[in-house]
């Protein structure tokens, strides 16, 4: 037992490791993409908030305030998170494999091997067609909830790793 | 059995339109039948007799039985280029096609409305992205037996022709894995987790109780009244006769859930895959190819332990998340020898490999004491502004969350072999979990700004059904397993289901 377990040791050193692995930074654009988009979810909110308190007589300035206290720490929050947050997202494609990272407070990463892809989608939506931006989504036989969505990308460059990973796909098929 | 031919396309049998025809009522009934009873309990039933509900009443039978026959009418399958295809719907037609090779499990099922009927229904669980559940509801047994067996022949050959599996065992003889007989129910039944079922008892009595309310207000609130003052007058004693009451009634209701879908639990292994029958009135018949197996899960009880049983799950291929039990396949009251036959089975020797054991930080410690603190003080501080008394339970929470705690860590390993990855972990109930390292879709690593603090990370593996936690190791550990498993998964060429 205590042999085998030593040869183990040996096959672990010998592969490539994930310390090596080098991500590329998403497009700077896609920051303002995000931006954008919670600056108009914060703005409907805090519409939502004023039209409540002038169209219902009953609602006191002072739950007023603390909404408008509550709406401004997730504001700032939310916002400073996007800032400090983006230059750790990135994602990095290797010969078999392809990976995404993200996150502020907790960091994620997400690994996913070429052979284990079901299939891959571009998706673009309103303001991210104008800026020029598309979602690669990675659908894995895996609970849909550990699917892979590489944002921050061009079209290109989606068109372009969806290239690879079908090619590589199909190949493994 | 004479050979069918799928080529062309064809219907359902006639009886279909019948089966239909009850489904869309018995739908109708569940969705209406507060109404239904407010309108027989209040006298309001002669209503009905009158012309214009006797019109309103025909159409909507006529309306039934036109939508019975249309569903079936439309209803096409047939096998076309090594795919099986559905046609359906006359409104809003769909065809579905579903290649064999994503096959998942191919399995036969019949509801009561299709045994008196005398047909069945074919389900096919398909491996695909999006959710599409392919069923035949109602054709002959023989045909469906046929069916099935074209669609899994396929299958297999599609199999065989890319891996050339080597197999031993493909001499086609049945061989019986496990069959419950009633003593064996008997104890299922008793080591069942029967907080369930009272909490089956309480959902269903509040339903009950708030759907009958307005019927019977004042009868209602004048037996309540009577109980209260039972219980206010009553002694330990019948205090204590409530709770095996109690107790009783969720046992009765533990054993009716196990007699039902357990009765005549009969498992055979034949070829390489599982074939498993069981149900009282509906009879449920699952096969499940060994290689689409993606975790096997194993729970003891401390009752269960008592009683030498355990409960397995299969987990089969699908990309919904599996919240339907369907897909996750229970094998109840196996011993230890049964498991290990199991096991056995379907890996290739799993447990003789060499692994590293590994143990959550201590970290892991902390973090559920606090957290088992916080979630149990919430309820406390809620009721506690109800009752004051409740308030002083709090300071047995620390001690209760301690226990807790060291339960979970003391319960928590990770064994890390070269193919197979075992967690062990539970609380009261032991629980184990094998998977194969190449079955793995995903790797995720997750260090939340605690973690990072203390070296520690979370890694999830992402499985077709489930995820595989591997909590609070170390994160150069974390990285190390998942250098070794994403290798794993990409040097290997077998197919994962």
């Amino acid at each position: 037992m205590r042999q085998e377990f030593e040869n183990n040791q040996v096959w672990i050193s010998d592969i490539p490791k994930s310390e090596s692995i080098v991500f590329t930074n998403l497009l700077p654009k896609y920051k303002r993409l995000l931006n954008i988009q919670w600056i108009i979810f914060f703005a409907l909110i805090i519409i939502a908030i004023v039209v409540a308190y002038f169209k219902f007589d009953d609602i006191e300035l002072i739950w007023f305030g603390v909404a408008l206290i509550v709406w401004s720490v997730f504001l700032l929050a939310k916002f400073s998170f996007i800032q400090l947050g983006f230059p750790k997202k990135g994602y990095a494609i290797r010969q078999k494999d392809l990976h995404y990272r993200t996150g502020f407070l907790t960091h994620k990463t997400i690994s996913i091997p070429f052979n284990r892809i079901q299939h891959v989608e571009i998706r673009q939506g309103f303001i991210s067609k104008m800026l020029d931006l598309s979602i690669l989504k990675i659908y894995t036989a895996g609970n849909s909830a550990y699917d892979l969505s590489l944002k921050g990308i061009s079209l290109q460059t989606a068109e372009e790793i969806k290239q690879i990973v079908t090619s590589k796909v199909n190949h493994d098929a | 059995m004479h050979k069918q031919s799928f080529d062309i396309e064809q219907r359902q049998s006639v009886l279909g339109t019948f089966f239909f025809l009850l489904m869309s009522v018995q739908k109708l009934i569940r969705m209406f039948w507060p109404l239904l009873l407010l309108y027989v309990f209040k006298g309001n039933a002669t209503k009905l007799l009158e012309p214009k509900w006797m019109i309103g009443l025909s159409i909507l039978v006529l309306l039934l039985i036109a939508h019975s026959i249309l569903t079936w009418y439309n209803f096409y399958f047939l096998i076309k280029d090594k795919e099986f295809v559905l046609r359906k719907g006359y409104l809003k037609r769909v065809v579905i096609a579903i290649p064999f090779e994503k096959i998942v499990s191919i399995n036969l099922k019949q509801n009561l409305v299709q045994q008196v009927l005398g047909v069945v229904q074919l389900e096919v669980d398909s491996a695909g992205s999006k959710k599409k559940e392919v069923a035949i509801y109602a054709i002959n047994r023989e045909i469906a037996e046929s069916l099935k067996e074209q669609l899994a022949s396929y299958k297999k050959d599609a199999i065989d022709s890319e891996e050339n599996v080597v197999d031993e065992e493909l001499v086609e003889e049945k061989e019986t894995i496990l069959q419950l007989s009633f003593k064996d129910l008997l104890r299922i039944s008793i080591a069942k987790n029967h907080l369930r079922g009272l909490l089956i008892i309480l959902a269903f009595g509040n339903n009950i109780y708030y759907q009958l309310k307005d019927l019977f207000e004042s009868e209602i609130t004048s037996a309540a009244d009577q109980t209260e003052n039972f219980l206010e007058h009553s002694s330990t004693m019948a205090l204590f006769g409530f709770v095996v009451f109690v107790l009783i009634i969720s046992l009765i209701i533990s054993m009716a859930e196990v007699f039902l879908r357990y009765h005549d639990f009969n498992m055979t292994s034949f070829g390489n895959a599982f074939s498993l029958q069981s149900g009282l009135l509906k009879r449920k018949n699952i096969t499940i190819p060994f290689s689409k197996v993606q975790r096997l899960k194993r729970s003891i009880n401390p009752l269960q332990k008592l009683l030498n049983i355990s409960d397995i799950q299969l987990v089969q291929a699908n990309s919904v998340e599996v919240s339907k039990e369907k897909d996750k396949v229970s094998i109840p009251g196996c011993d230890n020898q049964k498991f290990k036959e199991l096991c056995n089975k379907i890996y290739d020797d799993p447990f003789t490999q060499s692994t590293i054991d590994l143990k959550p930080h201590k970290i892991f410690r902390y973090r559920y004491f606090s957290f088992s603190c916080l979630l149990m003080s919430i309820p406390i501080i809620v009721l506690g502004f109800e009752f004051t008394c409740v308030w002083y339970f709090e300071i047995l929470i620390p001690f209760l969350a301690a226990i807790i705690a060291n339960q979970i860590y003391k319960r928590r390993v990770y064994r890390i072999g070269h193919d197979y990855l075992q967690v062990q972990s539970g609380i009261i109930a032991k629980d184990y979990s094998i998977i194969e390292v190449y079955k793995v879709q995903a790797v995720h690593i997750k260090r939340s700004i605690f973690q990072r603090r203390n070296g520690t990370a979370n890694l999830v593996l992402g499985m077709a059904g489930s995820a595989v936690r591997i909590d609070y190791i170390r994160y150069d550990e974390a990285l190390r397993i998942k250098d070794q498993i994403l290798y794993k998964i990409e040097v290997t060429n077998k197919t994962w289901m």
